[in-house]
């Protein structure tokens, strides 16, 4: 108990109600990092526009649903044209459209990400560059380390801050479209046909939020400037991705090699993402022809470039923002 | 009570640059100053008390704890307040104590209940609700003083904690570290501002070059100065005075009922019983008076450069 004193004595009184039981340091973190992005208006701003991903999302599916039940009569004319010109998907004369469910979502899911994606890079810009960089302008890091807490757990919080802005629009917007989709398309019988599809959504959109947070971590890490961070941001993240949408829209479809899908680090995520979703074998199953998913198929650019690229920057981030955040926590007492 | 912390033979080396020069020390439990010069060693010894730099060889423990092997432990009983600011921005005074009770591994409702308990102590009152960094740098030095005591250490490890701070400020700061010693806590306190340590540490480690150059109670530091006394006694002793200057002792300072003398030789106190008796002055205390501290911190920093 704690020691009995007078209501206006000013002694040092010791706590000692309750034992101090070791939780994980990296919840705190991740907590208080949000909290401090997410008091920036334009962090907060980017944070409720990443949820019009989530009304897309169910707005397209909703259009799906009604195509399904529409299919093969005259009122499903202008909802065919629109399903072609989102996801390049020309479905005209299928009526039982029930049966291209997986192929058909699958191209949807793959239409969404890629516009998330654009998304996630900024609000990524916005939300990252401080994370660390701003420990070090405030010499913040002995509160830290002068804790039990290990380099770990302090780099696993700040990517956890990341994961949270990057995965609102990347992750759950998906997710709320998936279920959203189940529901208005009957429920436990689509559930069974695309639970396959729910599990693609959750690790590509993982895979994508942790590659963005360890780059992000490792770029913040290098400076005590935020801004500096956001221009290395800007460099490495968001000017090439610029630059190949520019290319690939002015240049003809058959100009443009397979390289040029994976000249930027959106570019490798969304070739893998592509891979991965196997869009090919699923319209392989189809008895469609293959100029019906012309744009969704994609440029078949080879993944295994992409896929070392992606790895190796992972792997040198990881490496690299463990080695200062040790480096910084080794010197804490004389920061 | 275990020691506050032991070091066996402890040794960090950069490269070439010797930052603690097999350092062997107990130092038991109570608020302990830790002077010396820049580059003597100072936050190298906290930084491997911390168990954030590893030693390059020796052994130290702190609580009686293996500062290699238990340092979450460590970490749980030890408060830190680093010499700067360290202060998150954007941040309130509760909101960033609070942030440090859970890093130390408290729930959220024990470390609110704590943060307030911990804030009224070091007297934030309103000012807790503000930015940190809208805090004057006496205001950020108590926060720094009540994140580390959030989650009740038993002891504290202080980086010059009144840096920057006025008079008031520092004398308010001073006796929150006496009371935390009176509370149990075990304070290492380094400071440059020896009269700060004076004041409140009962024992000192003057270390430089990597090197423990003295170290024990303040008052066996302060050695005794033969020749010098101050005289307390009764009525204005002008004439007293004028009677100790003929007699070659001289007058240093001059109060209200006192005065400090220096005599011409050792052995030569029987001046002033004379001249007291010789202008019938009565004599409360004849007290001789001791070097203070910054003369025995200059001394150790002297004797270790003529090495």
């Amino acid at each position: 108990m704690t020691e009995s004193v007078a209501i206006n004595s000013h002694r040092y009184q010791r706590w000692t109600d309750r034992p101090i039981r070791r939780r994980w340091a990296w919840p705190a973190i991740t907590a208080a990092g949000v909290r401090l992005a997410n008091k920036g208006n334009r962090t907060r701003g980017l944070v409720w526009m990443s949820l019009g991903f989530a009304l897309l999302s169910c707005g397209l599916f909703y259009v799906l649903a009604q195509l399904e039940i529409l299919a093969g009569t005259p009122e499903a004319a202008g909802l065919y044209e629109f399903v072609k010109t989102i996801l390049g998907v020309d479905l005209s004369g299928v009526s039982r459209l029930a049966e291209f469910r997986e192929v058909l979502w699958r191209s949807a899911f793959l239409f969404l990400f890629k516009a998330e994606l654009y998304w996630a890079f900024l609000v990524a810009a916005f939300a990252g560059p401080g994370l660390i960089a701003d420990d070090l302008k405030a010499r913040a890091l002995p509160i830290y380390f002068a804790r039990p807490v290990t380099p770990f757990s302090y780099l696993l919080g700040k990517v956890m801050v990341i994961a949270f802005f990057v995965s609102l629009a990347i992750l759950l917007s998906n997710l709320l479209g998936l279920i959203f989709g189940v529901i208005v398309t009957g429920g436990l019988a689509t559930t069974a046909q695309t639970i396959r599809l729910g599990l693609d959504l959750l690790l590509c959109g993982g895979a994508a939020t942790l590659f963005m947070g360890v780059l992000m971590l490792a770029l913040s890490s290098m400076s005590s400037d935020k801004r500096y961070v956001t221009v290395g941001w800007v460099a490495v993240g968001v000017l090439p991705m610029m630059v190949q949408a520019i290319l690939l829209e002015q240049l003809p479809r058959e100009a443009t090699s397979r390289w040029l899908g994976s000249i930027s680090l959106y570019g490798d995520i969304a070739v893998l993402t592509e891979w991965w979703f196997g869009i090919s074998q699923a319209w392989a199953t189809t008895p469609l022809p293959r100029e019906a998913f012309r744009e969704a198929l994609g440029r078949g650019t080879d993944p295994v470039y992409p896929g070392v690229v992606l790895l190796a920057i992972a792997v040198a981030s990881v490496w690299f923002c463990y080695r200062r955040v040790l480096k910084f926590s080794r010197s804490a007492a004389n920061v | 009570m275990p020691a506050m912390f032991t070091c066996e033979k402890l040794s960090k080396r950069y490269g070439v640059i010797t930052a603690l020069n097999s350092l062997s020390l107990s130092v038991e439990a109570g608020i302990v100053g830790l002077l010396g010069p820049n580059g003597a060693g100072k936050s190298t010894l906290i930084s491997i008390l911390l168990g954030q730099t590893p030693a390059t060889s020796g052994r130290a423990s702190v609580c009686g704890l293996d500062v290699a092997r238990r340092q979450r432990m460590i970490r749980q009983r030890v408060g830190f307040v680093p010499e700067n600011d360290c202060l998150i921005p954007g941040m309130t005074g509760t909101g960033y104590v609070c942030y440090v009770g859970k890093l130390a591994g408290m729930s959220h409702s024990d470390a609110m209940q704590r943060t307030h308990e911990v804030l009224d102590y070091v007297e934030l009152d309103e000012a807790r609700y503000r930015p940190a960094e809208q805090y004057s740098t006496g205001m950020k030095q108590r926060l720094k003083l009540a994140q580390a005591l959030v989650h009740d250490p038993d002891v504290l490890f202080l980086d010059e904690p009144t840096n920057g701070m006025d008079p008031q400020g520092r004398r308010s700061m001073l006796s929150l570290i006496a009371d935390l010693g009176r509370a149990g806590i075990s304070v290492l306190l380094s400071s440059h501002l020896l009269p700060d340590v004076e004041r409140v540490c009962q024992r000192v480690i003057i270390m430089g070059g990597g090197e423990v150059l003295s170290s024990g109670d303040i008052e066996g530091m302060r050695r005794p100065r033969p020749t010098r006394y101050t005289v307390d006694f009764e009525g204005d002793g002008a004439e007293f005075c004028r009677r100790l200057s003929e007699q070659q002792v001289k007058i240093r300072t001059r109060g209200n009922g006192t005065t400090a003398v220096e005599l011409p030789d050792i052995g030569e106190e029987g001046a002033i019983l004379r001249a007291a008796r010789e202008t019938n002055t009565r004599l409360r205390g004849l007290h001789p008076e001791r070097s203070s501290l910054e003369e025995a911190f200059m001394a150790a920093i002297e004797r270790q450069q003529n090495r």
